[in-house]
């Protein structure tokens, strides 16, 4: 065929190349001068590199190939071999059907002895690549050749390039390399160990996924494993893997668990390796990123998991596996040190696991391996592995997931502890509520006794749509002949349960835990707490009857602050009572909590030895209660004293010092208050009666079986009490003080404002097991789709908010009021995108329309900008900060202090640069002006007023709509409302004491006043007091010099509703005055602003949906959290990706640079790289997809290229600067100049 | 609408002026005023004569006057934009305070500076370790910009 065609071609009279090689190496062969040979191979290698398809395709690959592997051979001139292996490389590149051919010659055995001789590294570099093509092609030849140990024994001598392209051959040799090749490869294994860990990533790469080869192909034998173990493989994966840490699970991470996990399925020396080299706590870090990264899928967990699961082998034995088994479990039993290790950190990382509720497959797979560790380990080191871990908690949490896969291994793991340490566990389990959730267990299966067991299974089966059985076992060779049928019987649990619950949980045996004594002095005083709070209530108030309540209360908290008070679970049980789970954690936390809150705010108790308290200069009796001291001074200070109102009305001072230091003038003050109902100012926050009674009201709505609920709604009710007080915390120590001041106790009013101290525990109240109970509640199927709670979710959450997490109430909001979960970080799952094209001139308008057109629609709003490119999340993002930068600035008009010419007096320089931006500053955050709706008798002013009013109120309308689009599609507002504000917004009413959060000025002065008000009321009651006109100077002025008009300050046409306008505020005025002012800043003065604000929020979504979140929780969920960060939050949520890691030099100074930055050049970063200033909710690790820094390749000098980025996705483009100081220098050029537009992407 | 507070100030200035300082609305509105403080004799600054100036906010007395120098000066607590680091301008404020009392303030901070709350932080290093320099630098300055 050949041959005809070149004759039809030579008739052509075209020159007939391939007749013309052939001829040409027939002539060489016959002529051995060197010379010949050389323009031999220059022909070929032109035929080859430029020849046309037809010449190629009648290629002589036989003759041409014997001829260049005979160059090849070492017998010839240096560049004759050069230019044959050239000629081969492009011979197996062009024609890759001539590889066959090309092998069939001789050609690996030449090259190897090419590179055997290793005397040019240019032939060497050019064998490589010959060998990478035939590798594709024939790996099975490469390697029996002898071709890869050759080639990475010299790879450290190739440069970068030829070194990827020998690690990619070395590869593709192994790929196919059986157990007989062995001997062929082992030497190999160092270097390949070497290279794994090599700068190169795709180096790096390909030597792990070539270790891999190598574990997956001698899988089958023990020994050669073995042998790769004492070569490195082992180590190195593991160094690798802890050097991996922190850039995120890729590709090569999974290979080196892939590669532990395989070796050590077959190979007990690996194990033992394994252990020894502590793996646990590598796979510890790798386990605990799962609960953080929901893009974590459990395919990747579940390469982590598979290595545990090796390691400690399954208990359920295969017949295959048996012997395997058993050596393993006698290096478990052998090096107890090792286990004991591993078992710690494997255990506490997958109880974090199971308690954050990550995917159902993963639970699956930790329980199962929780399940095999327990087994193994011998009870003395169970105590410490559970309080480490908290396993019992954990269990009982297990315990009420509606899966039996879930439970029938938790309840595997309860009876294993119970056999090995059953004291030491029945105690924590009781504690826990393992124990109740067992029994719950057993009362669901007689409560489905009567009818047909399938319905219970049905129940369960509506939970577990999946079988879970195969999910671990996918690695062993020996499991593939699994059938796919579940393995698990679904009523297979109950019968676990019951077994477990006669042997261990007996009624006797739990009830002589030991706790019946307390249990029962705690319930009489609740009987009794209970009589006394109802007998309040109902109206007969006198003063035994208070004091009765006060000292039941006072009993009921001093036992429940015992150290070895009663386990709640028991508690609960005892009283049997619906629900008890969730209530029982409530009352774990309580007797937790109440202590702490407790020593805050009634501090005389037994457990507070370190104190001595002082009245009135004498000691108090320690053994007496607080009440009996203060009657007793009373007493013995007046004889014949009889228990009046006036008793529970004074303030009783009490004094105490810790006793170490009685020496030391340091004498803090505390005061007791025996009643908190009369407040002469008219704040009567704390009206005790009216207090209990709606407190009351509340928790009867709550309770749920009325008898048995009674001890748990009283500890309810504790607790709301204390919040209370936490609460208005402030407001009590200034109306102490105050009064202190109208009775002449402290002189001046500059001394009462001294007092002003605030306090954050709110976070105190926060009760993590609830929180923990609602997220499970939430995860519920039904719950997901229908977005309906269990009604003591909601009772729980209209009642008690204070009791759950911000990051739980965000959950619950977005499953109640958007019926959408949200997944981790990320946005509600809304289906449809709507674009919307935004006019950057008129911001205000645009978002008007905007709001008309989407508002309480569905859709998720994209952003354009009219002329712009940039469409998707950051314009967005930017759209939600412009509007919020038009709201704040000056001239509109409907925030105090838009004074056009006057800001806030304190000169700081951030102030001053929002000044210049146009933008009203605030140092304690926005808040309303007050605004007439009685506009003065003149006509003509009633009508531009009216007018002027509508033009408010539509725009707090406009806010309203905007701050409830924001929170629904997750955007962050750069609106610094005041807390104040806030409050408004949640439907609370403000007072004098609100006024202090966003005009502090003012709110001081009015405070003052208020005392003198007090003090005048104080000594007009008193005649015989002296009347001096001094005793009632603000600041030693009379208030009459102060010269002020009876208007609203700052506010001359506000017309205060008095007929004193015309006058002066003097001090018999000073009361109307007062309370006229406070009306008109925070009541009636706004009361229009804020109903329309209120009507533009409920347009998109009911603004009572907030009522769960109190002020701080909504400034966070507004405006998300403040730009503050530290090393660590760096350190944990900043990546580096595409050409830098962690240890990249550039990446150490870009961490310091933004560590370095100060408030408002974060704010500037931030806004440089997702377009709003403000952090999202979560901080740092708030982003989603996380923050990532990439090299950004220049074709310049890298030194004058700027940083850039990629706003959709948190991303920053940082060129490879080559010093600290100029790569600050460029980022803050970008941040501050980049602004405005999204000109880099 | 003039606030009657700011004239009752304006009229107890008149009546009853105080010895080193003098004060007044610049033009017709009451709310921003001109002050003029005489460099103390005791201090570096004397011989000076300071022009200062005065806003009042609409909400004067329950807020500050906004207070600064027009004259440069070289103080710890006085910024070269003419802000003054004063407490009772800030948070200490309060309405019992006036106008002359807040000048007969600045008068004094003039003389005794407080080196340990600076608005320009190289003033005051120079005030505590080398207070003979200060001196003569704030004398130099008053000679070159307030004494014409």
């Amino acid at each position: 065929m050949s041959n005809s065609n070149g004759v039809d071609s030579a008739e052509s009279g075209i020159i007939q190349p391939t007749w013309d090689l052939e001829t040409i190496i027939a002539t060489v062969s016959t002529n051995p001068e060197p010379g010949m040979a050389i323009s031999a191979l220059h022909a070929i290698r032109e035929t080859l590199a430029n020849g046309s398809d037809e010449q190629l395709d009648f290629f002589p690959v036989l003759p041409v190939a014997q001829f260049l592997v005979k160059s090849l051979s070492r017998n010839g001139t240096f560049e004759e071999n050069l230019l044959a292996a050239r000629g081969i490389a492009y011979l197996c590149e062009s024609l890759p059907s001539s590889i066959n051919t090309v092998v069939s010659c001789g050609t690996i055995p030449a090259i190897c002895e090419q590179l055997q001789g290793m005397e040019y590294l240019d032939i060497a570099e050019e064998c490589v690549k010959v060998l990478e093509k035939i590798a594709d092609e024939d790996p099975l030849s490469c390697l029996r050749g002898g071709a890869v140990t050759l080639v990475v024994n010299l790879i450290v001598f190739f440069s970068c390039n030829i070194q990827r392209t020998a690690m990619s051959m070395v590869d593709l040799s192994i790929g196919s390399c059986t157990e007989e090749d062995a001997s062929l490869v082992v030497d190999a294994v160092p270097t390949l160990c070497s290279m794994a860990k090599h700068e190169d990533l795709q180096i790096a790469d390909c030597a792990t996924f070539s270790l891999l080869n190598l574990v997956r192909s001698f899988s089958g034998s023990s020994v050669l494993l073995d042998e790769l173990c004492k070569r490195g493989v082992i180590s190195t994966s593991i160094e690798i893997l802890s050097d991996l840490f922190g850039a995120g699970v890729d590709e090569r991470c999974i290979n080196s668990f892939d590669l532990l996990t395989t070796a050590a399925a077959h190979s007990l020396l690996v194990t033992r390796t394994l252990l020894e080299l502590n793996v646990g706590s590598i796979i510890r870090k790798y386990l605990l990123l799962i609960p953080d990264h929901s893009d974590i899928g459990y395919v990747k967990a579940h390469v982590f998991l598979d290595l545990i699961d090796v390691i400690v082998p399954p208990i359920t034995k295969d017949a295959e596996d048996n012997q395997l088994i058993f050596c393993r479990e006698n290096i478990i039993r052998d090096e107890p040190n090792l286990f004991f290790q591993f078992a710690k950190d494997i255990l506490s990382a997958l109880v974090q696991i199971l308690v954050s509720g990550a995917k159902m497959e993963i639970r699956y797979g930790c329980v199962g391996i929780m399940y095999n560790i327990t087994y193994f380990t011998t009870s003395d080191m169970l105590p410490d592995l559970m309080k480490n871990a908290n396993i019992s908690r954990c269990l009982a949490n297990l315990l009420t997931v509606k899966n039996c896969h879930i439970l029938v291994p938790s309840l595997k793991i309860v009876d294993t502890l119970m056999t090995k340490l059953p004291g030491y566990c029945l105690n924590s389990f009781v504690e826990d509520g393992v124990v109740n959730a067992v029994d719950e267990l057993v009362l669901l299966h007689s409560a489905f006794a009567g009818r047909s067991e399938a319905r219970l299974e049905e129940t369960l089966a509506g939970h577990a749509h999946d079988c879970f059985c195969d999910v671990l076992n996918s690695h062993l060779i020996s499991s593939s002949s699994i059938s796919g049928s579940c393995r698990v019987e679904n009523s297979g649990f109950v019968e676990l349960a019951k077994a477990i619950k006669a042997t261990y949980f007996a009624e006797e045996v739990i009830s002589n835990v030991g706790y019946s004594k307390t249990i029962k002095k705690i319930k009489d005083s609740c009987m009794e707490l209970k009589n006394a709070v109802d007998l309040f209530t109902s109206g007969v108030f006198s003063s035994s009857n208070e004091a009765n309540l006060s000292s039941i209360l006072g009993r009921v908290m001093r036992e429940l602050t015992k150290q070895d008070s009663m386990s709640p679970n028991v508690f609960v049980k005892k009283w049997n009572i619906e629900n008890s789970e969730a209530l029982s954690k409530v009352f774990a936390w309580f007797n937790k909590k109440i202590s702490k809150v407790l020593n805050t705010y009634q501090k005389i108790d037994d457990c507070m030895p370190n104190y001595i308290f002082f009245m009135d200069g004498k000691q108090l009796d320690r053994s007496l209660t607080l009440y009996q001291n203060i009657l007793q001074q009373k007493v013995t200070a007046k004889t014949g004293y009889v228990i009046g109102p006036e008793f529970w009305e004074n303030v009783h001072k009490v004094t105490y010092t810790r006793v170490e230091e009685l020496s030391s003038a340091d004498c803090s003050e505390l005061c007791l208050r025996t009643d908190m109902s009369h407040y002469s100012d008219g704040v009567a926050l704390l009206n005790w009666p009216k207090f209990l009674q709606s407190t009351r009201s509340l928790l009867n709505e709550f309770s749920v079986e009325p008898e048995e609920a009674d001890f748990l709604r009283d500890v309810f009710f504790i607790m709301k009490i204390f919040e209370s007080i936490d609460r208005y915390s402030f407001q009590i120590l200034f109306s102490e003080s105050k009064k202190d001041f109208a009775v002449g106790k402290v002189k001046n009013t500059e001394e009462l404002v001294k007092v002003i101290a605030s306090s954050d525990v709110q976070k105190e109240f926060v009760n993590a097991k609830l929180s923990d109970k609602l997220e499970q509640q939430m995860k519920d199927a039904l719950v997901m789709k229908t977005g309906r709670m269990p009604s003591w979710c909601t009772k729980l959450m209209t009642s008690f908010p204070f009791l759950i997490s911000f990051e739980s109430k965000i959950k619950y909001l977005f499953l109640t009021t958007f019926k959408s979960s949200v997944n981790g970080n990320g946005r509600p799952e809304i289906p449809l995108h709507e674009i919307f094209v935004v006019n950057r001139t008129n911001i205000l308008v645009s978002a008007e329309k905007m709001m008309a057109k989407y508002l309480g629609s569905g859709y998720l709003i994209e952003l354009e900008y009219a002329g712009e490119a940039g469409i998707g999340v950051g314009p967005t993002v930017e759209f939600y900060t412009l509007v919020s930068h038009e709201f704040r600035k000056h001239g509109l008009g409907i925030w105090r202090g838009d004074f056009t010419s006057f800001d806030c007096p304190a000169i700081s320089e951030s102030s001053r640069k929002s000044l210049d931006s146009g933008l009203i500053a605030t140092c304690a955050g926005l808040f309303p002006r007050p605004f007439s709706l009685k506009a003065k008798s003149k006509s003509k002013r009633k009508k531009t007023s009216k007018k002027f009013s509508d033009v408010i109120n539509k725009k707090f309308v406009l806010l309203g709509q905007i701050v409830a689009r924001a929170i629904m599609d997750k955007r962050i507002l750069d609106i610094p409302f005041s807390r104040a504000f806030y409050k408004l917004i949640l439907g609370q009413e403000l007072d004098m004491y609100d006024i202090l959060s966003f005009d502090p000025d003012l709110g001081r002065t009015l405070l003052e006043f208020q005392a003198l008000v007090d003090r005048k009321r104080f000594v007009d009651a008193n005649a015989e007091l002296s009347r001096d006109a001094s005793i009632f100077s603000f600041r030693n002025s009379r208030i009459e010099d102060l010269c002020i008009e009876f208007a609203l300050p700052g506010y001359p046409d506000y017309t205060l509703p008095s007929k004193r306008n015309k006058e002066m505020v003097n001090i018999d005025n000073l009361e109307e005055y007062v309370s006229l002012v406070v009306d008109a800043t925070v009541k009636s003065g706004i009361a229009n602003q804020i109903e329309a604000f209120k009507f533009g929020f409920n347009k998109a979504f009911p603004l009572e949906a907030l009522q769960i979140f109190n002020e701080a929780e909504l400034e966070r969920l507004i405006c998300g959290e403040a730009t503050h960060w530290n090393s660590s939050d760096l350190q944990r949520h900043v990546q580096f990706d595409h050409g830098y890691t962690s240890e990249s030099p550039q990446a150490i100074f870009l961490l310091d640079i933004m560590l370095e930055l100060e408030h408002d050049q974060r704010k500037a970063f931030i806004q440089f790289l997702t377009g709003s200033p403000r952090l999202p909710i979560g901080g740092l690790g708030g982003f989603s997809p996380p923050f990532t820094v990439a090299k950004r390749f220049c074709l310049n000098v890298v030194d004058e290229e700027l940083p850039s980025v990629m706003t959709c996705v948190n991303y920053l483009k940082l060129p490879a600067y080559s010093s600290k100081e100029i790569m600050r220098q460029k980022i803050l050029y970008a941040i501050t100049e980049g602004r405005g537009t999204f000109p880099f992407s | 609408m003039a606030s009657r507070r700011i004239i009752k100030e304006l009229k107890d200035l008149q009546r009853d002026p105080p010895t080193s300082c003098s004060a007044g609305p610049v033009s017709d509105d009451m709310f921003h005023w001109q002050a003029t403080i005489m460099g103390p004799n005791e201090s570096p600054y004397a011989g000076g004569l300071f022009l200062v100036t005065i806003h009042f906010p609409p909400d004067y007395p329950f807020k500050p006057p906004k207070i600064a120098f027009r004259t440069k000066v070289f103080h710890p607590n006085i910024n070269s934009n003419g802000n003054i680091c004063l407490d009772i301008l800030k948070d200490q404020w309060s309405p019992a305070l006036t106008i002359s009392k807040v000048l007969l303030s600045i008068c004094s901070l003039l003389t005794d500076p407080n080196p340990d709350d600076p608005l320009v932080p190289e003033i005051a290093h120079m005030c505590k370790s080398d207070r003979a320099r200060y001196e003569a630098t704030a004398r130099n300055w008053t000679q070159k910009y307030a004494m014409n």
